[in-house]
């Protein structure tokens, strides 16, 4: 999700006793315990070194659980998950912990921004993370990952080729997939007339529907939504494409009602806005007759995937998880939650058709292939954000 | 304690201070200059010299824009602290003595509680399909809903509920030791109410007031959780737009000369209000923390 904030809590939105259930779950998230994270900073490595000559690793109550795969090394009887809130199905957890006998926690992070600050910050005791492409490029080159062993991960031949050895992790040295979407325009169609379909009506339209407008408070998304209608790319470089791009952003900022990356389902929800740019999967909080189109200009394609960061104090069971999680069985489950479509063919036909049907989550080829995925670049992430200073306080 | 014995060495005392002061404080602060003259390599790669580039680039009009806004924003937090806290502080501060030790303790304790989840709340309070608005278009004092949330009003409102204890206790501290019977003296000599307000109340209480806008100015200047939350992301203040550099564009440099030059500005003011009020400084801020 490109340099995304928040694909957080659907708490508010009214989606019945499972939201409750989410809540509680959320509230009741284990943080790393302080004897935890000791032994996390003390004895994983220690762990670690231990695995290169040893076929026993982990704690002192190693787990009997079945090894698939046929991994060499013993599996650890913890698994502490860093995660974006509301992204992980609670049954594959539940159904992963009980399978192997093990005790699995999560915390959770609101954004890219945040997982890299908080890991590059020292942050220590996580074997999971969930980062997006461009993320995965800046943990990577910043030694924040550890090498994935692809013969612990057998399943990741499930994944569909298109989806491996992208740019920004070539022979996905560090990351496997995790599931997949699209940045776009949302709409309540009861109180939009026009069939939105391009970026230019976004902009067109926004005096019209002005102050019912969102969009989100990333960077990347919006000046690429607007690059894209002038028709130039996503990631340009160029500054006066940029500069013609921000101003076509401060021209509409007198419409813009909130510049939110987490609150727009609920403002469309309670019908204070009616137009936003936003995530594919968020959209399906939103219970009010609406849309999402992925505009005609074109638009961002992310990717987000699982890693192990360095240090990680049970990679074993790391690898493992992410091995389990990807079979199609377990990957049509993800998507019955998230919303988001899964990386692993397979999966698709074993997802409500409500949900694989939809091209909101499953986009028709000739669209995706008018989509650019979010780059990792010094030079990007600082014009990008000069742009959206300028833009702000504009 | 006169025996002189125990007072012979009183400066071992400073010791944990100064060892606090100077590992979180100093040591942190040293980084912060140490960046804000590096330039950005690559990811969290910086290369450290003496490049003045990160201060020409604050000279953008973009970002001196936000400096005005931000010193705009915090002045009008800080005016609006001393309109609700001035009269407050002297009702509080002419009240019978045993009333003033419940009431100061209910304005400290929702102090307590998180900045966030008071911020959140007014969050909740404020908004379109909020009770403040479903009370006034039931009044029929606003036609359509409350558009208050996500405006730099809303922003306003969150900082002055969140500042007014700061200002209000410097002010009750000089209110409550305020001389009466000089107030009663120049009534008593004929100038009237608001003459013997202007000429005798506010002089003598002058130090709580600078010692009151002080302590809200200066937070309010590095304000992140009340324009993030309230000002729907559209209002370009200094503490954002730096978490922006740290957190969006890895850029730790420019941030560390962002947060540096915001604090030898507001170290100039400092150093102002120590030569105004003097030693009269030292006893207000005691007092008042």
């Amino acid at each position: 999700m490109g340099a995304g904030i928040a694909r957080e809590g659907r708490s508010f939105v009214t989606d019945g006793k499972s939201d409750y259930d989410r809540m509680i779950d959320h509230m009741l998230r284990k943080p790393l315990s302080r004897r935890n994270v000791l032994r996390a900073a003390w004895v994983g490595p220690a762990a670690m070194a231990l695995a290169a000559c040893s076929k026993k690793v982990g704690g002192s109550a190693a787990s009997t659980a079945p090894t698939s795969g046929g991994s060499p090394a013993a599996l650890e009887d913890q698994l502490n998950i860093y995660n974006w809130a509301a992204y992980l199905n609670p049954k594959n957890l539940k159904a992963f912990e009980k399978e192997y006998s093990i005790t699995a926690t999560q915390d959770f992070y609101a954004s890219n921004e945040e997982l890299i600050a908080k890991l590059k910050g020292g942050a220590q005791g996580y074997d999971l993370i969930a980062p997006t492409g461009y993320a995965v490029e800046i943990l990577a080159k910043t030694g924040l990952l550890t090498p994935l062993d692809h013969a612990k991960i057998p399943n990741l031949t499930n994944v569909d080729p298109q989806f491996l050895d992208a740019g920004f992790d070539p022979g996905n040295q560090y990351s496997a997939p995790k599931d997949w979407g699209t940045t776009g325009v949302g709409y309540l169609t009861d109180h939009v007339s026009e069939d939105i379909t391009s970026w230019q009506q976004f902009f067109d339209l926004a005096p019209q529907y002005s102050g019912k407008y969102t969009v989100l408070d990333s960077s990347p998304e919006v000046i690429g939504g607007a690059l894209k209608m002038l028709g130039y790319s996503y990631n340009s470089l160029e500054q006066s494409q940029i500069d013609e791009a921000t101003q076509q952003l401060i021209d509409i900022k007198p419409d813009i009602a909130a510049i939110t990356s987490s609150e727009y389902r609920q403002m469309m929800q309670r019908e204070e806005t009616y137009v936003a740019i936003g995530w594919n999967g968020d959209f399906f909080y939103v219970k009010k007759p609406h849309k999402y189109v992925i505009p005609s200009e074109g638009s961002e394609f992310w990717l987000d995937n699982w890693a192990i960061p360095a240090g990680a104090p049970h990679p074993e069971l790391a690898h493992e998880f992410i091995n389990w999680i990807l079979t199609p069985e377990h990957q049509a489950t993800e998507t019955s939650y998230t919303y988001y479509a899964s990386a692993v063919p397979e999966a698709k036909p074993l997802v409500d058709p409500a949900i694989s049907g939809d091209p909101a989550i499953y986009p028709p080829p000739d669209v995706v292939a008018k989509l650019e995925t979010a780059i990792a670049d010094p030079l990007f992430l600082q014009l990008r954000n000069d742009a959206w200073t300028k833009f702000k306080s504009a | 304690m006169r025996d002189g014995h125990a007072v012979a060495e009183p400066r071992a005392l400073i010791l944990p201070a100064w060892g606090y002061y100077a590992t979180f404080l100093l040591i942190p602060l040293g980084f912060i200059v140490a960046y804000a003259f590096a330039r950005t390599t690559g990811f969290f790669e910086v290369t450290f010299g003496l490049s003045g580039a990160n201060f020409r680039r604050l000279w953008d009009p973009i970002y001196l824009k936000i400096y005005k806004d931000t010193f705009g924003m915090a002045l009008a937090g800080t005016l609006g602290c001393l309109a609700i806290g001035y009269p407050f502080a002297y009702w509080l501060g002419t009240r019978p003595h045993r009333h003033k030790t419940l009431l100061l303790l209910l304005i400290v304790v929702p102090f307590w509680t998180s900045i966030l989840i008071r911020t959140y709340a007014w969050a909740l309070l404020l908004a379109g399909d909020g009770p403040l608005s479903g009370l006034l278009q039931r009044l029929h004092l606003i036609g359509g809903q409350l558009a208050l949330l996500n405006t730099s009003k809303a922003v306003w409102i969150g900082l002055v509920y969140d500042y007014l204890p700061l200002m209000l206790f410097p002010l009750y501290v000089s209110i409550e030791r305020l001389d009466r019977s000089l107030v009663e003296a120049a009534r008593d000599l004929g100038l009237g109410r608001w003459r013997t307000f202007a000429r005798v109340t506010l002089p003598l209480t002058l130090p709580g007031v600078l010692t009151g806008c002080l302590l809200t100015f200066v937070p309010m200047t590095g304000e992140y959780v009340v324009p993030s939350i309230l000002g729907g992301g559209k209002s370009a203040l200094f503490g954002p737009i730096v978490g922006s550099q740290f957190l969006n564009a890895i850029d730790y440099p420019f941030g560390a000369a962002m947060a540096l030059s915001l604090v030898v500005v507001l170290l100039v003011m400092i150093v102002l209000y120590l030569r105004v009020l003097g030693r009269r400084a030292e006893a207000n801020l005691g007092a008042a923390l």
